[in-house]
C-alpha cells in the first residue's frame, strides 16, 4: 500500500471524528511515513508495515479520542493553573515568524458534543458481531418495561379519577335526597368521603410509582449496559 | 507486552523534555526503551497534548511541514511527579528482589541481575 493509499483509507476510517482531529491524525502519519521513507534504503513509496493496517490504526485513534472525557486526577495545585496564560519562551517569540504555525496555548481538555461521542461509541459497540443482537434485545426489553410501567400508571390513575368523580357525584346525590331521607343523605355523604379519600390515595400511588419506577428502570438499564460493555 | 500506560506517558514526556522532537524521531527513541508499536504513539501524544502537557509548533523541512512537540510547564510538573513515583516503585521492587533476602539467591547469577540498578544521580530530569 502506498503512502497516499494508506492516508486516504485512514482519513476515510476517521471520518466520524471532528474534522480537526481527523486532519491532525492524518497529518501526523503523513509526516511519519515521509520520514520513514526517507530513512529507508530504497525510498520506496510504501506505508511501513509496523504501522499495521489503516483500520487498526484508526480504531486506536478513535478509542483514545472517545476516552478523553475523563481527565486524569490532578491535585488542586494543577487545577488552579488551568487558567494561567501560556508562558511564552522569549526566544520563540522573537523567531516566531520563522515558523508556519505557533501553538503556544495549552489546550484545555475539550468537551465533546455528547451526541457525537454517543454515536461513535454506538458504532464501535455495534461493530462487534456479538453486541448487535444483545443491543437489539436490550432495547426491546427497555421498551417493553417502559410500556408496562406506563400501562400500570394509567390504570391506577383511571381508578383514582373514577373514585374521586364517583365520590363527588355521590355527595351531590346525598344532598339531593336530603328532603326524602336524612339517613340516606348521611350515608351517602359518608360514602362519598370514603370514595374521594381512596381516590386521593391512588393519586399518591401514581406519583410514587412514576417517580421511583422511572428512576429505578433507568438505573437497571444502565447497569445492564455496563455489564454488557464488560 | 502491554506497557503500563502511565509509564509510557512518563517516557514520552521525558523524551520531549530533553529536547523538542518530531513524530518519527520520538518514536525511534522510545522504541529503544519501550517495546511499543508505532501505532501506539500518536494517540498517546494526542492525549498528552489535550491534557496540556505538550504543545506543538511547525517548522518547514525540505518543502514539507514538520511538527515539533515541546513540553509545557504543566507537563514538566507531571513529569516530576512521575519521576518521584517511579523512584518509590523502583526502590520497593529492588528491596523485594534483593538477592540477599532470600536463600540460595547469592549463588544464582541470574537473580542478581534482576535487581534494578538505582542510580540516583541520573534521576533528576534536567528542567530548565
Amino acid at each position: 500500500m502506498t503512502k497516499s493509499q494508506f492516508l486516504d483509507e485512514l482519513a476515510h476510517r476517521l471520518r466520524h471524528l471532528p474534522p480537526n482531529e481527523r486532519d491532525e491524525a492524518v497529518r501526523f502519519y503523513d509526516e511519519y511515513i515521509s520520514d520513514k521513507i526517507e530513512e529507508s534504503q530504497d525510498h520506496a513509496d510504501a506505508a511501513p508495515a509496523e504501522l499495521g493496517t489503516p483500520a487498526e490504526l484508526a480504531a486506536q485513534i478513535i478509542a483514545v479520542w472517545a476516552g478523553q472525557d475523563e481527565p486524569r486526577e490532578r491535585t488542586d495545585a494543577h487545577n488552579s493553573r488551568a487558567h494561567e496564560p501560556p508562558h511564552n519562551n522569549a526566544e520563540q517569540e522573537r523567531t516566531a515568524s520563522a515558523y508556519y504555525e505557533v501553538n503556544d496555548e495549552p489546550r484545555a481538555p475539550r468537551k465533546k458534543s455528547g451526541f457525537r461521542t454517543f454515536w461513535i461509541v454506538i458504532l464501535a459497540v455495534f461493530a462487534s458481531p456479538i453486541a448487535l443482537p444483545i443491543g437489539i434485545a436490550l432495547i426491546a426489553v427497555a421498551i417493553a418495561l417502559f410500556v408496562t410501567l406506563l400501562a400500570v400508571l394509567i390504570s391506577i390513575a383511571a381508578g383514582a379519577v373514577a373514585a374521586i368523580v364517583g365520590g363527588i357525584l355521590t355527595l351531590v346525590a346525598g344532598f339531593a335526597l336530603i328532603g326524602t331521607s336524612f339517613a340516606t343523605t348521611l350515608y351517602l355523604i359518608g360514602m362519598s368521603f370514603v370514595a374521594v379519600g381512596l381516590g386521593l390515595i391512588l393519586v399518591m400511588c401514581v406519583r410514587l410509582i412514576a417517580k421511583h419506577g422511572v428512576v429505578g428502570l433507568i438505573r437497571m438499564l444502565t447497569n445492564a449496559i455496563r455489564r454488557v460493555k464488560k | 507486552m502491554a506497557f503500563h500506560a502511565q509509564l509510557l506517558d512518563a517516557c514520552v514526556l521525558a523524551n520531549i523534555a530533553k529536547s523538542d522532537t518530531y513524530g518519527y524521531t520520538l518514536t525511534q527513541n522510545l522504541k529503544d526503551v519501550v517495546n511499543v508499536s508505532e501505532s501506539t504513539l500518536y494517540p498517546v501524544l494526542r492525549r498528552l497534548q489535550a491534557e496540556s502537557f505538550l504543545r506543538y509548533y511547525d517548522r518547514a523541512y525540505q518543502g514539507r511541514n514538520r511538527r515539533y512537540y515541546a513540553i509545557t510547564e504543566r507537563g514538566t510538573e507531571q513529569l516530576r511527579e512521575f519521576s518521584e513515583q517511579w523512584k518509590i516503585f523502583r526502590d520497593k521492587v529492588n528491596e523485594l528482589l534483593d538477592p540477599n533476602t532470600y536463600p540460595g539467591a547469592e549463588t544464582a547469577p541470574a537473580t542478581q541481575a534482576l535487581a534494578l540498578k538505582g542510580d540516583d544521580n541520573n534521576d533528576q530530569i534536567a528542567v530548565s
